[in-house]
């Protein structure tokens, strides 16, 4: 019959295009991941710039950080420290990792299974990669144990969502390298409290005890420690690096009529009205889609420095230490007590609206594929320094550009900007930590033993040595960490800006970012017209109201009825 | 042992029915002990997949639950849930998805359904029907990610207005207030490759020819035809896909999690289900969850009693 | 001859209005695949037009991130679909075919849940799921899926129950009990009507998207759907046709499969909806 023969010619259409797609499947991408990049042995400077490739479509899933030159000609590290007397590979400036001293620990056994930030020995060029080195060279010094990854994928919210999650019905591994802790993803009953071990020598360094390893007083541990509880460790990063700061194009710049780079805050506002007037985009600010943590830090920034006295109301109470970084308990103290409420918030949401005039077009959608900054089309932009380098990379950049800091808003005071984000004189990088689960299947051994390295201080010097920024002193001019390197100053210049380090008492900071996501839906509300000023800020307390009633009762230990 | 039962001449009347019924009932149940275990496999997965979470959700919603610990908290949930303003915009964009998805169900596929069965070729209706049910096995989540992108600021949707000269009314339909829901609905237009379509069109090549033709030869108009007989005969599956349409749209939220995850905003486009998930997945507050989930339970329950004892009422009046 | 016209314009209207709207309905189709041979300019510059070269890398970036979630719905959908067509064809089975104490209240037992909504069970069995531990495993997928027969044990009841009596009957004298009855003679005669369920059953398990994205939202678990939006949402360098690459992938085999079985879908379907 005709119609069974049609059908079978249609079937075997389908056929043939299932066989397409197969050969085009099976067609060498054009840019394989190499899972664990082999150490090279040419030794090169950290400060070469980094070579510009044609972008290729990425791997899928990678963070937003990842730049993705398949072969490029990036400063490769030398053999990682050792984790046992393993000569270095290559004579290099950078130092070898001291020997395991401790003999009893040289006969570990077993597997490690890590929950990484997205694959983390996926990309050599990115930040992670070093800590990646650093796990495998541990690994491969303790021939009796292996390490495995588990990524964990997605959107920044989505990674968040699945520790809290996963952290809860105890379905995590071994170990959990993460970036970003905020004490939302913080739980002393889940985690194990390496407290005790700090007060006790490392192994693997010669400092009396394994708190000393961390440099700068062990700042990085700070917003990982609560109730004198440390249930992470990590790197750090010393040197005054900010997680963020302001992009600027200075072709728009300079055909604005925007002669230097604002220092004033007036300035800054007289900077965006002229590039407006020209005809441009003053600002990006997406409030949705992968780079929305721009107008969560914005907001943040703007807040800190409008709440001053509400912040010094909180910090220090209920039993945490008064040192500038509010705690969950501390923010939730703050608003069960009523000291932060709706009527603090009113001053960031007018300021808000009132620069939401400089926002980009259409800020309140997902932003389109591609990036505007690097489309030419606006003039200032937030980027998180971990998408540095893929902003670098990118060869449809025509114009010169650079980052600096946005200005204080208000004159006098220290005149230090506001940081947002961990940064201080130190920040953490990854963040290990331990979910008690994995003491109970007797990984303790394994785990801590791993921390107890990558923390180490010969391990830290080696980190710091890879980052696309070295490790520096804090205030050290930026034309002193990149010598004769005219590009990547003005590429660094506004990370390094020195500034105080944001307090953390907003929703972001103490109950995590799924949480800022509601709050920014509020924002979106309010600033596009669907309520008003006060319906907003009655819907800001709600969901502050709620958040901190939750968080009590994941809390019985604080005992807030007594508050 | 019924013998011996029956030959106790001193056992009052009254009492022997009983006895007889609870021993007839124990020795069935003792006879047709291997029935029960066949059954067991589906009552087991029952009693666990939906029995077990039906008690325990409604137990659940008195409290806070977050997988760590349970704290009774009577009835705060509920409270939350109604002094929320969002709550309300949420069933009121339930609401209105449901009257338009059944406006749209009781028109459009039936009229696709009524074109194609007036197709005089019968091997053109097969085709008409193959083309117009092909696009059914296509994933529902990978219809409205296409449609997510053809709303976009440079979407699909936004290029062909501009090419037609209405350049000025294009916005990002999903992120304006007004025009979000309107674009959840307005999915799939003009919604005629669908189960209804082919419901419909079943039952309307069901209608005998004779009868039809009988019409014709006495005057009829295809018009009337189609209001007179096509239209009352196929009465039962309209009501039948009135109450699919329904069931679905009640507890769908596919298409609002994707396209806009509830936004613009807190609740441009939210309705109670994605309320509901969203307090599973991104607060971990299953209590609150618990609590929706059981207020939506409650609505459907409701209303399907409501269209039962109207259905009772409608037969009782027409007798019979 | 007046009337052949008038009746000729009549079938012409028709066919130009149905061509119209069969255009509408496969655009987004149509835009799809287009889409997904673009890379990021091509996407930006001319969606709606066709852009060479054709940008097959789209198709092997999206494949090798979907090729773990398709092969978890092939084996979910093998596995839940046996298990719960087995159990249900079983349990329609005895109560069709046999009578006993409860038999009425346990059927209505079964009905009834055809009127839970599902977002009620979303809560309480994700609980579960993690009680148990099963969370981002297969078995929060497959477990909760088998358990779904509700419908199956309702048609195939009615189905069962209209089987004469006499093709037990040579069982029945042999001796054969239920088990062999349904086993030997049931199943057989059964086998349309179960493969019509099993293509219903594998239809709303690859269409679910809630779920899976709760409950299995990690790579050893994941399923196609959910695959497509996360693979979308959460690129590093957008990169939107190789997105739409993933939902092609993801639609591809249930496209073949209808189109192999589609005269057994249909006819599960209008067979359904006319005996109401």
């Amino acid at each position: 019959m005709r119609n069974k023969s049609l059908r079978s010619v249609v079937s075997a259409a389908l056929v043939g295009m299932i066989l397409l797609l197969v050969t085009a499947a099976c067609s060498p991408a054009s840019t394989p991941a190499p899972t664990v990049a082999p150490p090279t042995a040419a030794p090169k400077p950290t400060e070469a710039p980094k070579a510009v490739e044609a972008p290729k479509p990425s791997e899928a899933s990678k963070p937003t950080e990842a730049p993705k030159p398949a072969a490029t000609s990036a400063p490769a590290p030398t053999a990682a420290p050792a984790a046992t007397a393993a000569p270095a590979a290559v004579p290099a400036a950078k130092p070898a990792a001291p020997v395991a001293t401790a003999a009893s620990k040289s006969n570990l056994k077993g597997e490690l299974v890590l929950n990484t930030w997205r694959d983390i020995g996926a990309d050599p060029n990115h930040p992670n990669y070093t800590f990646h080195q650093l796990i495998k060279q541990w690994e491969a010094n303790h021939p009796g144990v292996t390490v495995k990854y588990q990524p964990m994928l997605g959107t920044v919210t989505d990674i968040f969502g699945y520790i809290a999650t996963n952290l809860r019905s105890k379905t995590l591994a071994d170990g959990v390298v993460m970036l970003y802790p905020s004490p939302a993803q913080m739980d002393v009953d889940l985690q194990y409290d390496f407290a005790p071990d700090l007060a006790k020598p490392n192994p693997y360094s010669t400092n009396k005890t394994w708190k000393e390893d961390f440099p700068l007083n062990g700042i990085a541990l700070n917003n990982v420690t609560t109730q004198d509880k440390t249930l992470m460790v990590s790197d750090t990063f010393v040197g005054n690096l900010g997680d963020g700061a302001l992009l600027y194009n200075q072709e728009i710049l300079d055909k604005a009529g925007v002669k230097t780079l604002p220092t004033t805050w007036p300035e800054f506002v007289d900077a965006l009205k002229k590039i407006k007037a020209a005809g441009f985009q003053p600002f990006y600010m997406p409030s949705t889609g992968n780079e929305a943590y721009a107008f969560t830090w914005q907001t943040g920034i703007w807040s800190e420095q409008l709440l001053g006295d509400v912040i010094k109301a909180c910090d220090g109470q209920a039993g945490e230490k008064a040192d500038g970084r509010i705690s969950q308990i501390e923010a939730v103290w703050c608003l069960k007590k009523g000291k932060l409420s709706s009527k603090d918030m009113r001053s960031v949401f007018e300021l808000t609206k009132e620069m939401s005039q400089y926002f980009h077009e259409g800020y309140l959608a997902p932003p389109p594929p591609g990036d505007p900054f690097v489309q030419g089309k606006v003039a200032f932009r937030w980027l998180s320094r971990l998408n540095v380098s893929t902003i670098a990379a990118d060869p449809n950049i025509k114009f010169p550009w650079g980052s600096y800091y946005q200005p204080p808003l208000k004159e006098g005071g220290d005149g230090k900007v506001v940081r947002y984000g961990t940064s201080a004189a130190g920040a953490g990088g990854q963040y290990l930590f331990i979910p008690k689960t994995a003491v109970d299947k007797g990984k303790l051994d394994l785990a801590l033993d791993l921390a107890q390295y990558v923390t180490s201080p010969k391990a830290n010097e080696f980190w710091c040595s890879l980052q696309p920024v070295p490790c520096f002193q804090e205030g050290t001019p930026v034309d002193k960490i990149f010598p004769n390197d005219k590009v990547m100053q003005e590429r660094w210049r506004g990370y390094i800006q020195p500034g105080k380090a944001a307090s953390g008492l907003d929703i972001n900071n103490a109950f995590g970012p799924a949480n800022s996501v509601q709050e920014v839906k509020i924002y979106q509300d309010y600033l596009g017209g669907t309520v008003n000023l006060d319906q907003a800020l009655a819907a800001w307390q709600r969901l502050a109201d709620q958040l901190a009633e939750k968080a009590i009762r994941e809390h019985p230990e604080w005992n807030a009825d007594k508050w | 042992m019924g013998n011996s039962l029956e030959n106790r001449a001193l056992t009052p009347l009254l009492i022997l029915p009983v006895v007889n019924r609870r021993a007839e009932l124990l020795r069935g149940i003792r006879r047709n002990w291997t029935l029960y275990l066949l059954l067991c496999p589906s009552l087991i997965a029952a009693l666990v997949f939906y029995y077990y979470p039906m008690a325990s959700g409604f137990y659940h919603s008195f409290t806070y639950w977050d997988i760590k610990r349970t704290v009774w908290i009577g009835l705060e949930n509920y409270q939350r849930m109604f002094e929320d303003p969002i709550t309300l915009a949420a069933w009121r964009n339930m609401a209105i998805l449901l009257i338009a998805n059944i406006a749209i169900v009781l028109t459009l596929p039936l009229l696709g359904a009524t074109l194609v069965a007036h197709v005089r070729s019968s091997v053109g209706q097969f085709w008409w029907r193959m083309l117009f049910v092909l696009p059914i096995v296509v994933p529902g989540t990978v219809i409205v990610f296409v449609w997510r992108w053809f709303y976009g600021m440079d979407g699909g949707l936004n290029i062909v207005l501009r090419a037609i000269g209405l350049g000025g009314i294009t916005r990002w339909w999903l992120g304006d207030p007004h025009t979000a829901l309107w674009g959840i609905i307005f999915v799939a237009f003009p919604w005629i490759a669908g189960l209804n379509f082919l419901v419909y069109l079943a039952a309307l090549q069901s209608i005998s020819r004779e009868l039809l033709d009988a019409a014709t030869v006495d005057g009829a108009s295809s018009m009337r035809r189609f209001f007179y007989i096509e239209l009352p005969l196929i009465r039962s599956q309209m009501l039948v896909l009135v109450a699919l349409t329904f069931i679905f749209y009640i507890r769908s939220f596919d298409a609002p999690l994707i396209m806009t995850n509830g936004g613009p905003g807190s609740a441009g486009t939210l309705v109670p289900g994605l309320q509901m998930y969203r307090a599973v997945r991104d607060d971990l507050d299953l209590g609150y969850g618990s609590a929706i989930g059981n207020v939506l339970f409650a609505v459907t329950f409701l209303l399907v009693i409501v269209r039962s004892m109207v259905t009772r009422l409608r037969t009782g009046k027409s007798g019979v | 001859m007046i009337n052949n016209l008038r009746r000729n314009s009549g079938q012409i209207v028709i066919t130009a209005i149905l061509a119209v709207l069969a255009l509408i309905t496969f655009v987004p189709i149509l835009t799809l695949i287009n889409l997904s041979f673009k890379d990021v300019y091509q996407f930006g510059a001319n969606p709606m037009g066709i852009t060479f070269p054709l940008v097959l890398e789209n198709y092997s970036l999206a494949w090798k991130f979907m090729r773990d979630p398709l092969w978890h719905n092939v084996v979910i959908g093998l596995v839940s679909i046996a298990a719960s067509l087995l159990m249900a064809a079983l349990t329609a089975f005895v109560f069709a075919r046999f009578e006993f104490p409860g038999r009425d209240f346990l059927f209505f037992a079964f009905l009834l849940i055809l009127f839970v909504p599902s977002t009620v069970l979303l809560v309480p069995t994700f609980q579960l799921i993690i009680q148990f531990s099963l969370q981002n495993t297969l078995w929060a997928l497959i477990l909760p899926y088998s358990a779904h027969q509700s419908l199956i044990i309702f048609v195939l009841r009615s189905f069962f129950a209209e089987l004469p009596a006499e093709m037990f009957d040579a069982a029945k004298v042999d001796g054969a009990g239920p088990l062999q009855q349904f086993w030997r003679i049931g199943v057989p005669l059964a086998l349309p009507a179960l493969s019509a369920m099993a293509i219903f059953q594998i239809w709303w398990i690859w269409n679910d998207y809630a779920w899976p994205t709760l409950v299995a939202n990690s790579p050893a678990a994941r399923t196609a759907v959910s695959a497509v939006i996360f693979f979308n949402d959460g690129m590093a360098r957008p990169e939107p046709g190789a997105g739409m690459a993933a939902a092609v992938i993801a639609a591809l085999p249930m496209v073949l499969l209808f189109l192999i079985t589609i005269r057994t879908f249909v006819a599960g379907l209008t067979a359904g909806a006319v005996k109401e």
